[in-house]
């Protein structure tokens, strides 16, 4: 979680973005966080460096079980999804 | 009073302009031509740049003269004041592009309050113009945000052009972490050529050309920026090929494979791209 939430706040402190107190985990990306397409790209790249470079199906993020898109997820889901394909020792 | 410069503040307080050469008031200010000029050859392309500088909330004011009520129905919604006034600066940009096209096209006059643009079920804005109810499929319009500026690019739709994307994006903001989060090595090895001062702003360029081909195709990025990849790039003319994998629709599983060209620049300390879908 901590890892996420500092790669949040890297892709918010552009210029044109606010970083909130607290970044909750049921926090949307885009519709709570104002997240735009390429504020996720970052976050993605941000967070395969991290991970020294590790392969991430970051194109299976935005879709469900069920093969279905997703317009939006939250941070918890992220880091789910992170827990799902690294080590948790990492996270 | 007549506003003469796309870079004056957004004078709501002074009234808003009016068309050129004709008494008719509304918002219009100069369109902003950069991107047209970057899609050569192409008629009908009417461009428009919206900069907000007044930490005020002018929506609000606003809303009543620039939204009909469909219009302040969805702004009304939005979560935030942030959200509402950026979607105020998009509608605002993009009724200008329209206006500016109508008046290019069908040498029309419209009236602020007969243009209307809401969300279709795509989430791509929608024009209608009540005083030409005819106009309700022939204008494609695309929106997009950077910082406190909103553009909007307005076309007439014809068998050459049905759909138009833009997308800006700041020159000056951070964008550590987009290579490797929006490309894949293959597409950012195509600017092997381009000198390291330039290279940062020609990633952004390549971004914002996979958003306009999403956008021109009424999908986005369908949450993955590798559904457009980067196939080409001509660093002179500003031309970016992109193979878009566009999801079926709800009827279908299968996906199209279609390349498309983009155009890029930079122009006011943003980058830019503009796509068509023929």
């Amino acid at each position: 979680m901590h890892d996420v939430t500092m790669a949040i706040r890297q892709v918010m402190s552009a210029p044109s973005g606010t970083v909130p107190a607290m970044i909750q985990p049921d926090a949307l990306l885009g519709a709570d966080l104002g997240l735009s397409s390429l504020a996720v790209a970052r976050l993605a790249g941000l967070l395969h460096k991290r991970f020294n470079g590790k392969p991430l199906p970051f194109h299976t993020l935005f879709v469900d079980s069920s093969g279905a898109m997703l317009h939006d997820i939250s941070v918890s889901t992220l880091v789910a999804f992170l827990d799902r394909h690294l080590h948790r020792d990492n996270l | 009073m007549k506003e003469d410069s796309v870079s004056d503040p957004f004078r709501l307080s002074l009234g808003f302009g009016s068309l050129p050469g004709h008494p008719v008031k509304g918002i219009v200010r100069n369109s902003w031509n950069q991107p047209t000029l970057a899609a050569t050859g192409l008629r009908g392309w009417c461009c428009q740049c919206v900069d907000e500088f007044r930490p005020i909330a002018w929506d609000r004011i606003a809303a009543p003269y620039v939204l009909l009520e469909p219009e302040w129905k969805v702004w009304h919604h939005l979560p935030n004041a942030t959200a509402r006034r950026r979607w105020m600066r998009g509608r605002v940009a993009a009724k200008d592009a329209v206006r500016l096209l109508l008046l290019d096209c069908y040498g029309y006059v419209a009236p602020l309050e007969s243009i209307g643009i809401l969300p279709a079920e795509g989430g791509q804005p929608q024009v209608t113009c009540t005083a030409l109810p005819q106009t309700r499929n022939l204008i494609s319009v695309s929106i997009s945000h950077c910082g406190n500026s909103s553009v909007a690019l307005a076309v007439e739709r014809s068998k050459f052009c049905h759909d138009v994307g833009i997308d800006v994006a700041s020159l000056t903001d951070n964008h550590d972490g987009l290579a490797e989060g929006g490309f894949v090595s293959a597409e950012t090895a195509l600017l092997d050529d381009c000198p390291d001062e330039e290279r940062p702003g020609w990633l952004l360029r390549l971004w914002c050309a996979k958003e306009a081909v999403g956008k021109a195709f009424g999908v986005g990025l369908a949450g993955n920026p590798l559904n457009h990849i980067v196939r080409q790039v001509d660093l002179t003319r500003g031309d970016v090929e992109i193979e878009s994998h566009i999801p079926g629709d709800t009827t279908t599983s299968s996906s199209s494979i279609t390349c498309v060209m983009a155009h890029v620049g930079h122009d006011r300390g943003m980058a830019f791209a503009v796509a068509k879908r023929g």
